[in-house]
């Protein structure tokens, strides 16, 4: 009986291993189908470059989700970090400074949302919805509600740039990133910890894992990664109007959970996994444009992939004892 | 004879005013002795564990360690110590592999925090050959049955170099195989010199194992005797500080009408063609080892899970598609295995609970609830069962003891009126004297004609207490007792007849 249990739950393994690539490689194909330009090497390129800001933002929130915790400030974290980049290299600082500034504004954000939910053990979701607001309601003021043009050479630099006239920058960036934080999640000490911080709070804590220093780092990372993928987005788009983002944190959970990050805590990917969800997403927004779909379709077909990425993770939760 | 490895010397423990705690003096004599602690829950065990394993700092007194002062602060001065715990719930993380709970605070071979897979897997196959089990090191926790999962948990405190292990209930979700495995390693282990420190409350399991044996009541030490000169009589009586003229109360039953008829049931997986009844008036037992199909039964006939074929009559009457609501408003309750999880609403206070599964009945006018009969009928029912609450409407369910808890279950059920009730392990984890109380109420509920399915995998209580017995092996039903044919070797012998 045991071995049968066994046996029935590695079919479900397997299902759940490839059924993302398999989904991915179904999408494209059909897409491929409604237009001929959508498997050249071009929109290849094309995709990777609009997913590199969603792809970012969600490698920083796979560490929070892994350790049983959510950020809904991303969306909010990525406009503000494009504001202050936007504003700084109008103002003539180059791309290190351009960089290390959205990398700050996320810490910043990071900071706050990890004191809240680490320390003063508020609960996660109400914690960044608050943050949601206020760091928004903070970038508008600077921005007097006016939108700002990222019109200049670091704009330009960041966006435009390709290595061997092939390979986009914000590609590279992307790639790098995600490297990082799957080595640093599957691979080193505080990677493991968080795994069993998602899986049991409690029991981490009686092992001897630093159950708050460990949350609030993954606050930290999560809110970094928002101000990186601020900096590429708001580069690539090229005019920050004051909705800039707005919603993005919902794709960028939604990608995470159809990439096998649980909402649960405990499991997941930065890479395949959240990227492959990524991917997915962005494809299907992609196809849906070059479908030529009528506006109102994307509201609705999001509200549908959230759905059916929160259904499978529960699916495949049902009756785990966590 | 030897300095003792671990001297607890007049310790004194309280919180706000009421001592759990006093005096208390216990000596763990000499390398790879096993001392045995019992006693009954709220006896003040865990209170003492707590203290040695630095979770809790005592109000006086001193700890030897190897003859030197111990002072644990934390969980990781005890693990510095060399001082490792088996709770009862096991601490390992279902995501991970074997390898990554054995290593998750510091692994072998990582440098600058980055992790040597080969190394940890290595280390954890031969922590796990240690315990004498041979298996991947890179196996998911989630995987492994509950036995499996403890040796986990053993290997791991062996590979954190512990000197001294605390075993806090280590069998109460193993089957009789895996519970033979854990004391051979024990046994090994004292061999080896390793001390353990073993609390239970399976009384015959502490007398085989252990060299000597301490009991605890109500915050004091009654005694510690060689486990040789002491008889399971003997420290029960310590325990419970009286004596216990019998361990189990059995009063002769008159069954009356047919309540409840099960026919030809068959789960999804679990168990196939179960055919039984139950009478008004009797208690009727249901044995089987861990994973016979006895709780997959109660919960497919109450409505939890599905049911593939087969019927079940109520009073004569086929039932359909039965729901836990449905057999409420029947009067048939269920209490379930797992209180914790499934029995009660932990952080919520002992009214709540005890009303919970009558809620139905409490609703006045516009489904507003009836606050002086919900004071009413749970202080009936705190009073009838005798539960030790300081405050029914403050103090919440996880912090009774385990009797107290397991009392409230039933409580809440009591509430409802039940003609039939369903009992799964409704023992499990309680002390002798609650045990024998939980006995004595099943008993009053069969005499006031009720029935009863009492599902258990402790023979004793079960020939104790029951009428007669089925015996489930292996999902199927295996055989039947009666009164007069209970004998242990039998039942066990319909319990294995089924497994391949």
């Amino acid at each position: 009986m045991n071995a049968a249990r066994i046996e029935s739950d590695s079919i479900y393994d397997v299902f759940y291993k490839y059924g993302l690539f398999v989904t991915f490689a179904a999408l494209a194909v059909l897409f491929s189908l409604l237009n001929h330009n959508f498997f050249s090497g071009a929109n290849a390129i094309n995709l990777l470059q609009q997913t590199a800001s969603t792809g970012i933002a969600a490698a920083g929130l796979v560490f929070v989700m892994v350790a049983g915790g959510i950020d809904i400030s991303m969306g909010s974290t990525i406009f503000f970090s494009s504001v202050i980049v936007t504003t700084l290299t109008n103002g003539g600082v180059g791309i290190a400074g351009a960089i290390g500034a959205a990398l700050l504004c996320g810490i910043a954000v990071g900071c706050l949302n990890g004191f809240l939910v680490s320390i003063l053990r508020i609960v996660p979701l109400i914690v960044t919805l608050a943050t949601l607001y206020i760091v928004r309601g903070v970038a508008l003021a600077l921005t007097g509600v006016q939108s700002l043009s990222f019109f200049n050479k670091v704009g330009d630099a960041v966006a435009y740039t390709r290595i061997g006239g092939a390979i986009p920058i914000v590609v590279l960036i992307l790639v790098l990133t995600l490297c990082i934080a799957q080595f640093v999640l599957s691979r080193t000490l505080f990677g493991r910890q968080l795994y069993a911080i998602g899986n049991n709070a409690n029991g981490a804590r009686i092992t001897g894992i630093k159950v708050r220093r460990n949350t609030f780092l993954a606050y930290v990372i999560s809110g970094g990664m928002a101000g990186l993928a601020g900096m590429v987005s708001g580069a690539q788009v090229g005019v920050i109007t004051p909705t800039f983002a707005d919603g993005q944190e919902f794709i960028i959970i939604t990608s995470a959970i159809l990439g096998g990050v649980s909402l649960f805590g405990g499991k997941g990917k930065a890479f395949p996994g959240a990227f492959l969800g990524v991917l997915i997403v962005m494809c299907i927004e992609n196809g849906l444009v070059m479908a030529g779909a009528d506006k109102y379709l994307y509201t609705i077909v999001r509200g549908l992939v959230i759905f059916v990425a929160v259904m499978i993770d529960c699916m495949r939760n049902k009756g785990e004892l966590r | 004879m030897n300095e003792p490895v671990l001297e607890l010397k007049r310790i004194s423990k309280s919180f706000s005013g009421v001592e759990v705690l006093k005096d208390i003096s216990v000596a763990l004599r000499g390398e790879g002795s096993i001392l045995g602690l019992v006693g009954e829950n709220g006896a003040g065990k865990s209170t003492m564990m707590n203290i040695l394993g630095g979770v809790l700092q005592r109000d006086r007194g001193e700890i030897l360690l190897g003859g030197a002062p111990y002072n644990p602060r934390s969980a990781m001065d005890a693990d510095e110590a060399g001082i490792a715990f088996i709770h009862q719930e096991l601490n390992l993380f279902s995501n991970m592999t074997i390898a990554e709970n054995l290593f998750l605070s510091d692994a072998p071979g990582s440098k600058w925090g980055v992790l040597s897979y080969r190394a940890m897997n290595a280390a954890a196959r031969r922590a796990m050959q240690y315990v004498g089990i041979d298996i991947s090191p890179s196996t998911l926790v989630d995987t492994l049955p509950m036995g499996m999962r403890q040796m986990v948990e053993i290997a791991k405190a062996l590979s954190r170099k512990a000197r001294i292990i605390v075993f806090d209930e280590p069998t109460t979700s193993l089957c009789t195989e895996e519970k033979e495995q854990l004391f051979t390693i024990i046994r090994d282990f004292s061999a080896k010199g390793i001390s353990m420190i073993y609390i239970s409350h399976a009384l015959d399991d502490v007398l085989a194992l252990c060299g000597e044996v301490a009991v605890l009541r109500d915050g004091s030490i009654i005694g510690q005797l060689p486990a040789e000169k002491a008889t399971k009589a003997d420290i029960v009586s310590m325990m419970v500080g009286r004596k216990l003229d019998q361990l189990f109360p059995y009063v002769p039953k008159h069954p009356g009408e047919v309540l409840l008829r099960v026919d030809s049931l068959c789960g999804q997986k679990a168990f196939r063609d179960i055919s039984f009844s139950l009478r008004a008036g009797e208690i009727v037992g249901l044995f089987g080892l861990m994973g016979a199909g006895r709780s997959e039964l109660a919960n497919a006939i109450y409505g939890i899970d599905r049911i593939e074929s087969g019927r079940i009559f109520l009073l004569g009457e086929s039932v359909r598609n039965p729901a836990p609501e449905w057999w409420i408003g029947k009067g048939v309750a269920y209490i379930t295995e797992n209180r914790r999880e499934e029995g009660l609403l932990m952080p919520k206070t002992v009214k709540e609970n005890l009303v919970l599964a009558n809620l139905r009945a409490l609703g006045g006018n516009l489904g507003a609830i009836d606050a002086p009969r919900e004071e009413k009928d749970s202080a009936a029912i705190i009073d009838r069962l005798s539960i030790k609450t300081f405050d029914k409407s403050r103090q919440s369910a996880q912090s009774l003891s385990g009797g107290n808890q397991q009392k409230v279950v039933i409580g809440k059920w009591l509430l409802t009126n039940p003609r039939v009730f369903l009992a799964d392990e409704p023992t499990r984890g309680v002390d002798v004297g609650a045990k024998f109380e939980i006995y004595s109420h099943l008993n009053a509920l069969a005499e006031d004609g009720s029935a009863i399915l009492f599902i258990s995998s402790e023979m004793e209580e079960l020939i104790g207490v029951c009428d007669r017995i089925l015996v489930m092996s292996n999902g199927s039903l295996a055989g039947e007792l009666d009164r007069e044919r209970f004998d242990q070797k039998e039942l066990l012998n319909l319990a294995i007849s089924r497994c391949y």
